[in-house]
């Protein structure tokens, strides 16, 4: 799989969030005009209305599953490493293998931090959107070769 | 630590040298007998700011080469100038380490010749006949 290929599969993460984010905001929609739809269901409308704040946060953890899952596809085949290092170790060597620039490392290990808060019910630091967040990974990924 | 920086100083610097290497390029693309158009490249970098810089694209017979230049901040660097080929997309990246230009793959593999007119020509002839 080459690097542009990767791209796609991020992007279509990306799509797939504003598919289900406009899904939801229709059906939604729907029950407010239509409240019988939500008899004999185990939710009310406030459970959709936060599932749909919650979708956010959900893409952006399944896009830097992507994004890491590509690194280390890089890490084990285009630089012949046997070794698992953690995320941020991955990320650092990458870039220093890359020359990537010390802005996108920075960005991408916000991304990283707000995703660790995430999974770990940390202190949020701030809230990074699903657009925001495959920007500047995939940013961080046109250092790597086009192929490996 | 960022104290100790002259962050002015290094953009300064960084655009003299970036000023330097493209009008080196242009001159030998120029005695090949390769079109070369110069556009400016608006970069922002952290501490920096915005600054800008030139971008080079060369026509040789073979195809089309930009000299692009990625910025000033870079890990493990002191610059970086990508010479990239289209629409191949293949690239060469161009190093700035002590005090000099270093050619090296995507794949970090450094470039049999240090940086000269030499060098230049014949990494341009090879990323141009890419398609």
């Amino acid at each position: 799989m080459n690097i542009s290929e990767r791209f796609n599969r991020i992007k279509s993460i990306e799509q797939m969030y504003e598919a289900a984010k406009a899904a939801l905001a229709h059906y939604l929609k729907d029950c407010r005009d239509n409240p019988t739809l939500l008899i004999g269901a185990s939710f009310t409308t406030r459970e959709v209305r936060e599932c749909i704040y919650d979708l956010e946060d959900a893409f952006l953890i399944r896009i830097f599953a992507e994004f890491e899952a590509t690194l280390r596809d890089y890490w084990k085949r285009g630089c012949r490493r046997k070794s698992q290092p953690w995320a941020k170790i991955l990320i650092d060597s990458i870039a220093a293998r890359c020359f990537a620039r010390e802005s996108d490392l920075a960005y991408v290990h916000e991304v990283r931090e707000y995703r660790n808060s995430l999974l770990h019910e940390g202190n949020l630091p701030r809230r990074i959107t699903v657009q925001q967040a495959r920007s500047c990974l995939c940013v961080f990924l046109s250092h790597l070769p086009r192929d490996w | 630590m960022n104290e100790t920086i002259d962050w002015d100083k290094r953009k300064q610097t960084w655009c003299g040298l970036v000023a330097e290497l493209m009008r080196e390029i242009k001159t030998w693309a120029g005695e090949e007998g390769w079109l070369v158009q110069e556009r400016q490249k608006q970069i922002t970098e952290e501490h920096l700011g915005t600054y800008s810089v030139p971008e080079l694209t060369i026509k040789t017979p073979g195809g089309y080469v930009v000299a692009e230049p990625v910025g000033r901040n870079i890990v493990g660097a002191d610059g970086r100038i990508d010479i990239v080929s289209f629409p191949s997309l293949n690239r060469i990246l161009l190093v700035r380490a002590h005090d000099q230009w270093h050619l090296k793959t995507e794949s970090r593999v450094v470039w049999p010749k240090s940086w000269s007119r030499d060098a230049f020509v014949e990494l341009t002839n090879n990323l141009a006949s890419i398609t």
